[in-house]
């Protein structure tokens, strides 16, 4: 059953110089249990598509809905918060917050005990691969591989229903690239999670469950 | 680029560069007030003078109680082992005491004055008398005189005592008053006979006058003093009839009537014509007590005005006194009437040199030439004070400006006032200083009074100078002072660069200054006496500072805020300078880095990142310092009522300055974020 | 779902104990609002201290008046009446009334009269009004007799104070004035002076010339001080309103009446304007100096904070409302700046200033300042795009 679903979705927006039509009707559902694959070439609109999805913003036409529900009449950030963990490609850790504090945030931000949230946090990174010993690091001490594992730990911690993945690979090698898709395709087959992956690695994408195309802003076919 | 990303981001830039011209603009502030307080610290200094006055013990020194011996350097060693320094050790120490600014050495000389007339102490007003002051110039006078009697004089054998009357003055001020003529009235003189006519015995057989002869004679002639009476006051409005005691005047014939009821009365005074009866000068000796003297040694020798005394110890001891050969004649005989023997080859002198010199001496005033009027002791103690105008200015001391201050006395008695123009031609300077018994006078018993010298050809510089009056100031009629000389209303004050004649010539003679008081910083009056006081000089000078120890906290308040207003900016100014700093290089490190994995090198990478810095550095700091300037400005306006243009040149300074700085930490900084490892390592 | 937990959190401490992990940054901000409140304080104190020192001055500034002639002239040789004294002492209100109160105006009024005496021999008597009005008597120690005081000189008794080396038989000295006076009377003795001189007797100055029988006499001179110095200008308006006191002119003429008063006062003055314009020029720099200080913090927060707007991007996207970012950077920055602030107190008071409410409310003004700085920032980065911000490069 589709959790997340796009309905005639468009999205534009001005800037100094233009109007850019990113999203041009696109209509698209997510399932639990579920990992789909974001396929385009750059400026097709498959990073806007992902953000909308995780509520970073309402469509300017369309909707998107969790669960039937829009979320243009959700508390987006309280929804978000529940519902959504986003990993991008840069990783996006706080640099100041050691491994375990980055995976907790989520939960400090959910007002759990400190001890509950760093206990689950730790879990997480566990995990994922991340020695305890690595637990107090900061992200400079650690390699982009660690570092986008702390991403998905955290995400985990959060206990998100989506999880949606922003060139998780891009900044890593093929190793790494495979290991962190390994991870992907076992939360969303073992842990019942949504996994969305924007990603313009097709030999990566042929090992999700479904592959959706998008071509100037519009979806130009799915592939299972 | 980075100029693109600051043109890019026009708020990002603006708000650094705003950020900076606020820091700079405090600091401009702080510094501008800084410099203001200190303008206003030193002009508050400069109200007030610290005078260090020598107190004079040089007497004491010599004749104190016990005597003593006189050490090498002329200090006294009582015998009970005191050290009494000497002027010239006291002259040592003071050389390396600490708050000395200068010697203060004044030079007073006479001037004649041919526009205005002499102020005698009875110009003015015949109750304020005093005729030791008017000696030599004001009470010089020539009489025509009538010899009365020859009497022995009963103490010393074959010594004379003639007197005289009066026929006619010949020359003497009008404040002097003179009894009707043909009274007669007895003037003594000390002149005795002249050793031409001594026989071995000492004795002069012929006396120098004959009983019914004319003589002309010249001296100082001396009026009547003044004395305090009870006298009835009647009664007028609420006023009861009392009995007042004040000053009253006589008469000759007042007293011409007492004394006949009580001849020998001690009280009575004598109308006298003194001569001039000083002797003729030993040859000068420096002393302990004479040298860098402050209140004046023997005069340098001014002609025809002493008279040569010979010691005949024949019998009795006994002096005779008589005038020398080359000197002016102190009298002359006559016959007719006295204007007749002026044509006569005998009378030529006094007509063309005596006469004149008596007037020329009539107009003139004493000049006391200083480089600091307030330093003066008067003016300390307040005995005098400044009436109208103002003072001389340090800077017309520096550049020696023809300007004065003249007693109100003298002003007033000759229509003077501050703006007119006084003539001086100047004379040698040469004066003399006498201890006095003042206990009819002042109540003092006794006190040193200073007088100049007749001023004749021989001492004339030949220098004529205007003048402008800028101040009238009052000065007591009674100027004691037990340390020194005091002036009256009749003495110019001017600035001793404006006459360097006079003050070469008081040099040449080896003229004593006078006055001499040492200047301090002000404030230094308790370490200067702490030092003296360590090297066995203690109490050695009396301080007077205007007032300024009072002062003296609130200056040092003032001190200390413009130090903390300055520290402050220079705070203000690091640190917002070094916000700045930090926000420009962090949103510049990226491009940076961003360029060197281009493949530019780290110099072009410095180089790109001050070139787009520096200018904003620059127009935030001149921003900063007009904005400073400006406030600055409209405060002085607002606090000072009036328009003030800032200090821009200190304000440019300060922003160059603050420019430097930043531009010099700036380099450093962009050349170590240019070479900043381009590997992004995992650090610890 | 996990139920929320009610209150802050952890993450206020996380984001302290973050401040600690960025020591460069945090040191800075912290120096700034320590600067802030130092300036604050040290501002209002400068004032307040410059204040205390110019009212000290003038407490303890002695300002003194000569009495001269009307042309201001004669100053020693006045022969002023003692009437005047009586003047200046305030007893002589009934006779004008504009001299009612004069001694609220004057004060130290010194003044003395001699007299030749023919009886003791040589010797003078001196009509005094105080210990100080007689210069030989600087250094000179007075032993009353029991029962009279330095007060007593200034009333009419018959008695007198004599050298110590005087022979007295008795209580009383009889003495006689010299001619033309020719007054003899008796003193009672009722003191010894050493180290004064060895021939003046010193009797009161308003001592009746017989039993019962008063005199107006000539004194040569009389100097007095203002009372209060706060008051001068107060004293002086009161000392010139009346008809025998005149400011002195040169051109003046006398009328037999007035007598001028040289009031030393021209240094005290100028020196005053100076200190007075000099602390007007504090208070005025006080609140301008203060609101640059605050802009200096204002923009030290903003622009250290924007710094962190993808941070803040983030946390947005993990969840956190614009209002707990807001809250989180403002928290920050408030422990920075009660930092700061304790240190610049700290210094404030090691520097010797005077930490008072009104600097105290300076400094709070800037540091409020500095506040402001960060929430804006805070409120800028919180309120913007999330979208916008995640997709700006690093």
């Amino acid at each position: 059953m589709a959790i997340l679903t796009a309905d005639h979705v468009e999205y534009t927006y001005q800037t100094k110089y233009q109007t850019v039509y990113a999203l041009r009707g696109v209509d698209c559902a997510f399932e639990t249990g579920q990992m789909t694959a974001i396929v385009g070439a750059s400026g097709s609109g498959k990073t806007t598509l992902l953000s909308l999805l995780a509520g970073l913003d309402v469509p300017t036409g369309g909707s998107i809905r969790f669960r039937g529900q829009s979320t243009a009449e959700l508390d987006r950030d309280a929804w978000r918060l529940e519902n959504v963990s986003v990993i991008y490609q840069n990783f996006n850790l706080f640099a100041h917050l050691t491994a375990l504090e980055n995976t907790a945030y989520p939960l400090y931000l959910q007002k759990r005990p400190k001890k509950q949230a760093e206990d689950e946090a730790a879990a997480q990174l566990a995990a994922v691969g991340i020695r305890p010993d690595q637990f107090g690091r900061y992200p400079r001490m650690l390699s982009g591989g660690e570092q986008q594992r702390v991403a998905i730990a955290r995400a985990l911690a959060a206990g998100s229903g989506l999880i949606l993945a922003d060139e998780p690979t891009g900044n890593l090698d093929e190793e790494n690239s495979r290991n962190i898709f390994t991870i992907l395709r076992d939360l969303a087959h073992e842990r019942e999670r949504c996994v969305v992956v924007v990603t313009h690695d097709m030999e990566l994408a042929q090992r999700t469950d479904r592959i959706v195309r998008i071509q100037d802003g519009r979806i130009a076919g799915e592939d299972e | 680029m980075f100029h693109k990303q600051n043109a890019r981001q026009p708020a990002a830039a603006a708000l650094l560069a705003l950020l900076l011209a606020l820091a700079s603009a405090f600091s401009c502030i702080g510094l501008s007030s800084w410099a203001s307080f200190q303008k206003q610290l030193a002009e508050l200094d400069s109200h007030y003078t610290t005078v260090a006055y020598p107190a004079n013990r040089g007497h004491f020194q010599l004749f104190g109680p016990g005597g003593g011996i006189v050490l090498e350097d002329g200090s006294l060693q009582t015998d009970d082992g005191t050290i009494l320094p000497s002027n010239q050790r006291i002259n040592q120490i003071v050389g390396n005491a600490p708050g000395v600014l200068r010697w203060d050495a004044n030079v007073l000389t006479a001037a004649h004055t041919p526009n205005q007339k002499g102020f005698s102490s009875g110009a003015a007003d015949p109750m304020n008398y005093i005729d030791v002051y008017d000696l030599h110039r004001y009470s010089q006078s020539v009489m025509a005189v009538r010899c009365l009697a020859v009497e022995e004089q009963p103490y010393v054998d074959g010594v004379y005592v003639y007197k005289f009357e009066w026929v006619e003055p010949v020359c003497r001020m009008d404040a002097y008053d003179l009894p009707e003529q043909g009274k007669t009235f007895r003037f003594d003189t000390l002149i005795t006979g002249s050793p031409a006519s001594m026989d071995e015995e000492g004795d002069t057989p012929f006396p120098s006058f004959e009983v019914g002869k004319t003589y002309l004679m010249r001296g100082d002639f001396v009026d009547f003093e003044i004395w305090q009476e009870m006298q009835l006051v009647e009664a007028a409005g609420d006023e009861p009839e009392r009995i007042e005691l004040g000053p009253v005047r006589r008469t000759a014939d007042y007293w011409e009537n007492v004394l006949q009821l009580d001849p020998d009365r001690p009280d009575a005074p004598e109308q006298r014509l003194y001569f001039f009866y000083n002797w003729m000068p030993t040859k000068y000796e420096a002393d302990y007590l004479t040298s860098d003297d402050f209140v004046g040694h023997p005069y340098p020798f001014v002609p025809n005005f002493y008279l040569a005394n010979k010691m005949v110890t024949t019998g009795d001891f006994k002096i005779i006194i008589y005038p020398p050969e080359d000197s002016w004649p102190f009298y002359a005989e006559y016959e007719g009437d006295w204007r007749d023997f002026l044509n006569t080859e005998e009378g030529k002198v006094w007509r063309d040199e005596i006469i004149p010199n008596c007037e020329l001496n009539h107009d003139s005033v004493p000049v006391l030439f200083t480089d600091n009027v307030q330093g003066l002791s008067q003016f300390c103690k307040e005995e005098s004070a400044l009436l109208e105008g103002r003072f001389i200015t340090q800077e017309e001391y520096d550049t020696g400006a023809a300007v004065c201050m003249v007693g109100a006395d003298y002003a007033l008695y000759n229509g003077l006032q501050v703006g007119d123009t006084l003539t001086l031609d100047l004379y040698r300077p040469a004066y003399e200083t006498q201890s006095g018994l003042a206990y009819q006078y002042t109540n003092q018993d006794s006190f040193l009074y200073t007088v100049c010298m007749p001023m004749v050809e021989e001492n004339r510089l030949d220098v004529t100078r205007d003048y402008t009056i800028v101040g009238l100031y009052t000065a007591p009629v009674w100027p004691v002072d037990p340390d020194g000389h005091g002036f009256r209303g009749d003495t110019v004050l001017a600035p001793k660069a404006s006459a360097p004649e006079v003050v070469e010539a008081a040099e040449e003679d080896k003229v004593t200054p006078l006055l001499n008081t040492l200047v301090l910083k002000n404030g230094s009056i308790e370490e200067f006496e702490a030092y003296m006081a360590e090297n066995g000089a203690a109490d050695r000078f009396r301080y007077y500072d205007y007032g300024y120890s009072e002062m003296k906290d609130s200056i040092e308040a003032m001190k200390s805020s413009a130090l903390r207003l300055a520290a402050l900016g220079g705070a203000a100014f690091l640190i917002g300078g070094l916000v700045f700093l930090l926000a420009s290089f962090a949103r510049m490190s990226a491009s940076a880095r961003g360029l060197r994995l281009l493949g530019a090198s780290p110099r072009k990478v410095t180089g790109e990142m001050l070139s787009a810095l520096l200018p904003l550095t620059a127009a935030g700091v001149i921003l900063g310092g007009v904005l400073g300037g400006l406030l600055y400005g409209r405060v002085c306006e607002i606090v000072l009522s009036q328009t003030l243009t800032p200090d821009w040149l200190m304000i440019a300074a300060c922003a160059a300055l603050q420019l430097l700085v930043l531009c010099a930490v700036a380099a450093c900084w962009a050349a170590l974020t240019a070479r900043r490892g381009l590997m992004r390592r995992k650090r610890e | 779902m996990v139920e929320k937990k009610r209150g802050l959190g952890y993450l206020p401490l996380l984001s302290l104990r973050v401040l600690l992990r960025r020591p460069g940054v945090s040191l800075l901000l912290a120096v700034v609002a320590a600067l802030g409140v130092y300036a604050g304080c040290g501002l209002h104190s400068l004032a307040v201290q410059q204040q205390r020192a110019i009212e000290d001055t003038v407490q303890n500034t002695v300002i003194h008046c000569t009495v001269t002639d009307v042309r201001g002239m004669n100053a020693d040789n006045l022969n002023l009446m003692s009437s005047y004294v009586e003047m200046l002492l305030g007893r002589k209100a009934y006779r004008d009334p504009s001299l009612a109160d004069m001694d609220q105006a004057v004060a130290n009024v010194k003044a003395k009269a001699d007299w030749e005496l023919s009886w003791p021999y040589e010797t003078t008597l001196c009509r005094l009004l105080s210990q100080a009005s007689d210069s030989r008597l600087d250094s000179a120690q007075i032993s009353f007799e029991p029962g009279w005081s330095e007060e007593d000189l200034l009333w009419g008794e018959m008695v007198c104070l004599v050298p110590e080396g005087m022979d007295i038989e008795g209580d009383c000295l009889d003495i006689v004035a010299a001619p033309p006076m020719d007054v003899s009377m008796s003193l009672r003795v009722v003191g010894r002076i050493s180290g004064g001189p060895d021939n003046v007797i010193y009797c009161p100055f308003f001592m009746p010339w017989e039993e019962g029988i008063s005199m107006a006499f000539s004194i040569p001179s009389c100097t007095f001080d203002i009372r209060d110095t706060a008051r001068l200008e107060e004293c002086k308006e009161k000392l010139f309103s009346t008809p025998f006191f005149a400011v002195p002119s040169v051109n003046a003429t006398p009328d037999g009446l007035a007598v001028g008063v040289l009031v030393h006062d021209e240094v005290y003055l100028k020196s005053l304007e100076e200190l007075n314009s000099n602390l007007d020029m504090l208070r005025i720099l006080q609140p301008l100096l203060l609101v640059l200080m605050g802009g200096i913090s204002f923009f030290a927060g903003f622009l250290v904070n924007r710094r962190r707007q993808r941070e803040f991007a983030v946390m947005r996207c993990l969840g956190m409302r614009r209002g707990a970012i807001f809250g989180q950077v403002l928290g920050e920055q408030l422990a920075l700046g009660l930092a700061g602030g304790a240190l610049g107190l700290c210094a404030a008071l090691a520097t010797g200033l005077e930490v008072r409410s009104g600097g105290l409310a300076f400094s709070g003004a800037v540091i409020g300042m500095f506040l402001l700085g960060a929430a804006v920032c805070a409120g800028v980065a919180a309120s913007g795009s999330v979208m916008k911000l995640m997709k700006t490069e690093e």
